[in-house]
């Protein structure tokens, strides 16, 4: 079987030096398109490391450039994760989707995993052009995702008997007052939490294609009420939407790294149903 | 849909009840008597009710209470989907 060739550089980005990973489809196979990777945020992005890569293997070996950019701050990029803002994130996503573009002739699909749908979403609202879209999992919101995060913080105050450490509630303050927050390693700047607090995964207008992946833990029946709801929302915004139950764990939180085949297994053939887009 | 068998998938999923997921009753008591049901299990049954459901949870509003057996949460879940 053949083998994607890997090239690995640092993109020039906003703030600094960007670590960049293009899997390129073998030299005997006809290109079908590029997608862009938007990774989930903090230890989920390394968490979801593996399957980000067995993914873009699989996709590469049949047809499709795929890049992995880390963040400003994160991965080997440039930067302290404490002096990451929303917009740089945003700014440089857009400078590489169009690079990509330039690069491979393709309009990239842009394949948001958790906290980097979100990402994705802002990049679709910002260019029109960018309107083929893949999920996996994706994070509803940022205050979600903050919640989250800061109840891992709080997890040991939960049901303590007298009120002692502080709750999230009183993190979130610490937001708003300016001051950062440091969560399992990671210092959450002011800036950072309160442009993340912000944001929803809310359709851009003017329509497109979207895949939705959405991981069960047991087998996978229905879409969660959750999802639903979101693929509503996207299609009365007048998008495609092709959404797709998955049963496998939930391997950007599990304590070992996991894989989940089935997951890769239809996010390609997801991606083969979308339409060529040409630069 | 059945929130009380989702939530009990989600209890199963998180706790990795098996077998014991099926002698659960409405009334069986969860906390205190599921030794696995820790602080940290309670934040990942949250997370996934928050992603499931589509309800953000605030930490003031869990107690003891809600997690006292699989009816109180399942009325906790309600409560707040109605909200």
């Amino acid at each position: 079987m053949s083998t994607p060739e890997l090239a690995a550089f640092f993109a020039p980005g906003t703030a600094g030096k960007l670590f960049s990973l293009l899997y390129c489809p073998p030299a005997n196979i006809t290109v079908r398109g590029a997608v862009m990777y938007l990774a989930p945020v903090a230890e989920e992005m390394n968490k979801g490391r593996r399957m980000a890569a067995l993914q873009a293997r699989a996709w590469a070996n049949v047809g499709w450039f795929v890049l992995q950019q880390d963040s400003f701050g994160c991965g080997d990029s440039a930067g302290e994760f404490a002096d990451a803002t929303w917009a740089g994130w945003l700014a440089d996503a857009l400078r590489a989707a169009h690079w990509l573009a330039e690069r491979t002739g393709h309009r990239p699909v842009l394949w948001g995993a958790r906290a980097g749908a979100l990402l994705a979403c802002a990049m679709a609202h910002q260019d029109e052009l960018l309107r083929q879209v893949l999920f996996w999992h994706p994070v509803a919101s940022g205050k979600l995702l903050l919640q989250q995060l800061l109840r891992l913080k709080v997890a040991g105050n939960l049901f303590a008997a007298e009120p002692g450490g502080a709750s999230t509630r009183q993190w979130r303050a610490c937001w708003e007052a300016g001051q950062g927050v440091e969560i399992a390693g990671y210092e959450w700047s002011s800036a950072l939490a309160l442009a993340c607090d912000a944001l929803a995964l809310t359709p851009p207008s003017g329509g497109g294609q979207l895949a939705w992946l959405e991981l069960a833990g047991g087998p996978a029946s229905d879409l969660s009420p959750a999802a639903q709801a979101g693929v509503s929302a996207w299609r009365a915004a007048g998008w495609a939407v092709d959404a797709q139950p998955v049963s496998g764990a939930a391997f950007w939180q599990v304590v070992e790294i996991v894989e989940v085949p089935e997951l890769i297994h239809y996010s390609t053939q997801m991606l083969e149903n979308l339409p060529a887009v040409d630069i | 849909m059945d929130i009380g068998k989702a939530v009990l998938g989600i209890l199963d999923e998180v706790l990795q009840l098996g077998p014991r997921a099926a002698d659960l009753s409405a009334d069986s008591p969860l906390l205190g008597a599921i030794p696995e049901l820790d602080s940290m299990a309670v934040v990942a049954v949250l997370t996934l009710v928050e992603e499931r459901f589509g309800v953000t949870i605030e930490d003031d509003e869990i107690d003891g209470a809600v997690f006292a057996s699989l009816a109180t949460l399942t009325h906790f879940i309600e409560a707040k989907m109605a909200a």
